[in-house]
């Protein structure tokens, strides 16, 4: 048993031979932000819906608040959802809409209107009460979408892809208000994201899914920068995998000798290895270095890319199946005008940022 | 070509409404024979359906049976379009096929056939028979207009109603039956014009009971009563009509 505020213990979902969400353990950390995170069709929305109560786990038990609440209907579990769709009643004003879930409460017409108007002032849609849903735009029917969750003070807010429909901008500033929307409530959410930086930005912790498990569950921090295995590591942010061999290992250096970058001494970091296994160094973009030191290499540039703050380069080199791709801030590369500017590059993989995953999975 | 184009949609009118417009343009013809040139206007033909007692006794019959098929066909109708928009569960596209079938079925063939099974039962002939008979044929209109109403419908209401704390009840009531409104009032118009003008079933199935339609097929024995046929059949194309064109429209606003 655990202490958590919310936990999914063995949960397993299957339509016919499908298997949506495959023996799924998670826990959920009381006022946090969680994010699952994944492609689409990896599982996290039927994850969501489960733990709202409008689908039935196959098998397993979610325990909410130390009750088991698998088998409670959605109409009597203390979570609220923001659909994808939004889901905004076409038939009833903002202000119907908003206080749709307290009619079982029976307040009186004045504390009803009340509340409503204190929630549309939460998401900044004060005065919208009488409008119909048909005049908002879209980010304003995600912000009715929000408060109408809110209002019935759910004890977990569950959030289905909800920024996925508006623009760029509008969605980088609902991320931020909706972070401090969570901070004000202090109601724990559970956010599904196929967008890795959305999930970055705003989660507390993050669990990555695939094919209905999942990888890894830690802080956006971690996840970033010790993904667990390749598909992590490819899933979230940009990464480089460069394959090599095991040459020998100590209780802190684990040495790999790599064709592209030759041999070079990496710390274990907790993991074990043994002579011979086929690995692969992992490197973000923006941790190779430029340098003339022995553990540099020379690669051509294939291509180069200005995104302001940062010069992007893809190059090749010998022992090296795929392109690298590096970053170097804008600033550096100025510094190192001469090198940037030419055909060939030397670079270096900073052993303490790169991470060492097993070739295989 | 365009010419061409604009000809043939006359044409195609023409010959549609041609035989309804000489209908109600005969029926206020001041003569018992249906023959250019047209004599005198009346409404003498009007005045004489009002008083045939026989008339107005087949044309409550009618009524009755109409709103009764409209409500009872449009009810099963939304349980049927529900249950196969709304759930997933084995056998609902042969639910689906099998809600269409009375469609393809030749009226006679049915009407022969709950004939037959009224008889045999000893259940008998009544008003009753015919709403039943016509129950068959209008229910797959009702589910063919609820069904397209369900389907652009986002079941996620009714989840996000049940979400809010609303049981399905609450939510049948607060959220699906305001958003079907449309489709619903359409079925019902749609029904009860289907039932009202409906001849074959009624025919075989209503017994010393008739139907608007078969009052008027048993008239058409008598050459004298043709204008006074004519009078009422002017009058139910008219409301006919009108019912179709509100049916229509609601069905195109739902979209």
């Amino acid at each position: 048993m655990t202490d958590a505020f919310i936990s999914l213990q063995s949960i397993r979902k299957t339509y016919g031979p499908v298997v949506a969400v495959d023996n799924v353990d998670l826990d959920i950390a009381k006022g946090s932000f969680f994010s699952l995170l994944g492609p689409s069709g990896c599982g996290k929305t039927t994850l969501l819906t489960m733990l709202g109560g409008l689908d039935k786990p196959t098998a397993g038990r979610i325990m909410l608040d130390g009750v088991d609440v698998t088998s409670v209907p959605s109409y009597r579990r203390p979570t609220n959802m923001v659909f994808q769709s939004y889901a905004i009643f076409p038939h009833l004003s903002v202000g119907d809409n908003v206080g749709y879930g307290l009619r079982r409460q029976k307040l009186d017409r004045a504390e009803w209107q009340h509340r409503v108007d204190a929630m549309l002032e939460l998401v900044h849609l004060k005065g919208y009460g009488d409008r119909q849903p048909s005049q908002l735009s879209g980010g304003q029917m995600q912000r009715v979408a929000l408060a109408r969750a809110l209002i019935v003070q759910p004890k977990v807010l569950l959030l289905d892809e909800p920024l996925s429909a508006l623009d760029k901008r509008l969605r980088q500033s609902m991320q931020i208000e909706l972070r401090a929307i969570q901070r004000e409530v202090g109601i724990t959410f559970v956010f599904v994201t196929h967008d890795q930086e959305e999930a970055l930005t705003l989660s507390d912790k993050i669990a990555v899914m695939s094919k209905g498990k999942v990888l890894q569950c830690c802080p956006p921090t971690d996840l970033y920068d010790l993904p667990i295995n390749r598909e992590v590591a490819e899933f979230v942010g940009e990464m480089n995998l460069i394959p090599g061999i095991v040459k020998g290992c100590t209780t802190e250096t684990v040495c790999i000798s790599m064709p592209s970058f030759g041999d070079q001494q990496f710390p274990v970091g907790g993991r074990s290895f043994s002579k011979g296994d086929k690995v692969l160094v992992a490197v973000r973009p923006e941790n190779f270095e430029i340098a003339d030191g022995p553990e540099g290499r020379e690669l051509t540039i294939v291509n180069r890319a200005y995104f302001g703050t940062h010069l992007h380069f893809m190059m090749t080199g010998e022992g090296l199946e795929t392109p690298l791709t590096v970053s170097v801030p804008s600033a550096i590369a100025r510094a190192h005008g001469k090198a940037v500017n030419s055909d060939r590059m030397t670079i270096q993989v900073v052993p303490e940022t790169a991470v060492i995953l097993p070739q295989a999975g | 070509m365009r010419k061409v184009r604009l000809f043939y949609a006359m044409i195609y009118f023409i010959v549609l409404y041609l035989p309804i417009v000489l209908i109600i343009a005969f029926s206020f013809n001041d003569s018992v024979y249906i023959a250019f040139p047209l004599k005198e206007f009346t409404l003498r033909w009007y005045q004489a359906a009002m008083e045939n007692q026989q008339l107005l006794s087949a044309f409550s019959n009618s009524m009755i049976i109409a709103v009764t098929t409209a409500i009872f066909s449009t009810f099963s109708g939304l349980l049927a379009a529900m249950a196969t928009t709304r759930y997933r569960f084995r056998g609902r596209s042969t639910a689906t096929i099998l809600l269409f079938v009375p469609l393809a079925l030749p009226t006679v063939v049915t009407g022969v056939a709950l004939l037959s099974i009224f008889m045999m039962t000893g259940l008998g002939l009544s008003l009753g028979t015919v709403i039943l008979g016509h129950l068959m044929i209008c229910t797959p209109f009702s589910y063919g207009v609820l069904v397209s109403r369900f389907e652009g419908l986002s079941p996620d209401f009714e989840r996000a109603s049940m979400d809010l704390g609303e049981p399905p009840l609450t939510t049948f009531f607060r959220v699906t039956l305001p958003l079907a409104l449309p489709g619903l009032v359409s079925s019902l118009l749609l029904t009860f014009t289907i039932s009202f003008d409906e001849f074959i079933l009624a025919f075989f199935l209503s017994s010393n009971s008739p139907t608007l339609p078969v009052f008027m097929w048993s008239q058409m024995r008598f050459p004298d009563r043709l204008p006074l046929v004519l009078a009422l059949a002017s009058v139910v194309i008219i409301v006919s009509s009108i019912l179709i064109v509100i049916s229509q429209r609601l069905r195109s606003k739902q979209a």
